[in-house]
């Protein structure tokens, strides 16, 4: 079975990763076949707009300078980095495979992009992750590829009233 | 949890202590949803520790839209035959995967039914199919598992039909 779960910074996909690896994806009966998961981890961040847009009247774009938008992108792919070592952690250590993925772009079309090209059979993710308007039970990501997906889909939210998930349910 | 489980999947045993796990596969009348519970089964309920439910909920029908009462009694008694035999042909699947799954009829409007039983049942794992009865072949997804999605207070999983054979 091929999944890929989606991961950004937040809490809620981190979460996710954690209970689909505890519970659905580190048991693998004997010799079934489909029954070990190849795992890929997709952390996709969000395009640098290189300019600035001043305030005030008659201004105009400013460009930020090469030297800016080096170390910016610098700055985001060390953390994306970060991030997915710290999901493969979690992976690592329930003995499931997995393997790292980074993409720029527009996070809702990334994951539903990948998700048919690597034909995965089930996507896995946070259901709020930049946005998290407490309000709103499902962002607009999860939201978004749930309904364009062509795959199953799974969406785990944090427990109510939980911060940090803890290591008994 | 401890875990020794080699990557080439070999089978762990027993003594290994797990928690249980609550899982609800909700199923109406449509193919969609037995092929979802189809799927769950194959791929999902692999431990002695999830404890399977199959729900069925019976949508009441309403009573102001037939002139004689005995109409109703009838139509509300071949409702629950039906969603007896819809539990039975999912308890067969179930069976034939040796599983042990629990079956459950509740009345009333499905999306709302199914997320509190959800909440009362302290259910860990939602699976639901993508399109159940509305079959509107451009929305891909039904409003009951729409719903689900997003007010259920568990996981939920949304089984669509697979593109391609596995």
């Amino acid at each position: 079975m091929k999944v890929l779960v989606a991961i950004d910074e937040s809490e809620e996909s981190f979460y996710a990763l954690q209970w689909a690896v505890d519970d659905l994806l580190s048991y693998s009966p004997a010799a079934e076949e489909n029954a070990i998961a190849a795992v890929t981890l997709l952390h996709v961040y969000p395009p640098f707009q290189p300019f600035i847009y001043p305030s005030g009247p008659g201004m105009h774009l400013v460009y930020a300078t090469p030297v800016v938008i080096h170390s910016v992108n610098k700055a985001q792919r060390e953390k994306a980095a970060s991030i997915l070592s710290r999901a493969l952690t979690i992976c690592t250590e329930k003995n499931v495979k997995a393997e790292t993925l980074i993409m720029e772009g527009d996070a809702k079309d990334k994951i539903c992009e990948m998700a048919d090209e690597l034909q995965v059979d089930l996507v896995v993710m946070g259901s709020r992750g930049h946005g998290a308007i407490k309000r709103a039970w499902l962002g607009s990501v999860s939201s978004y590829c749930v309904h364009n997906l062509h795959c199953n889909i799974l969406v785990v939210k944090l427990p109510l009233g939980e911060g940090k998930p803890t290591g008994s349910k | 949890m401890e875990s020794e489980t080699q990557v080439t999947g070999k089978e762990q045993a027993a003594a290994e202590e797990e928690k249980p796990m609550n899982i609800m596969v909700a199923i109406d009348e449509s193919d969609d949803s037995f092929s979802s519970l189809r799927w769950a089964l194959d791929t999902i309920i692999k431990r002695p520790s999830q404890i399977l439910t199959v729900v069925h909920v019976m949508e009441p029908m309403p009573r102001y839209a037939f002139p004689g009462g005995q109409v109703v009694e009838s139509a509300s008694k071949a409702q629950q035959d039906n969603a007896a035999k819809l539990l039975s042909r999912a308890s067969e699947q179930c069976k034939e995967k040796s599983v042990n799954a629990k079956t459950l009829i509740l009345e009333g409007d499905p999306k709302d039914t199914i997320c509190s039983a959800v909440e009362e049942m302290n259910v860990n794992l939602l699976i639901v199919g993508s399109r159940g009865l509305g079959q509107i072949k451009r929305a891909f997804l039904g409003s009951v598992s729409d719903y689900c999605v997003h007010h259920a207070k568990c996981a939920v999983l949304v089984v669509r039909q697979p593109k391609r054979t596995t």
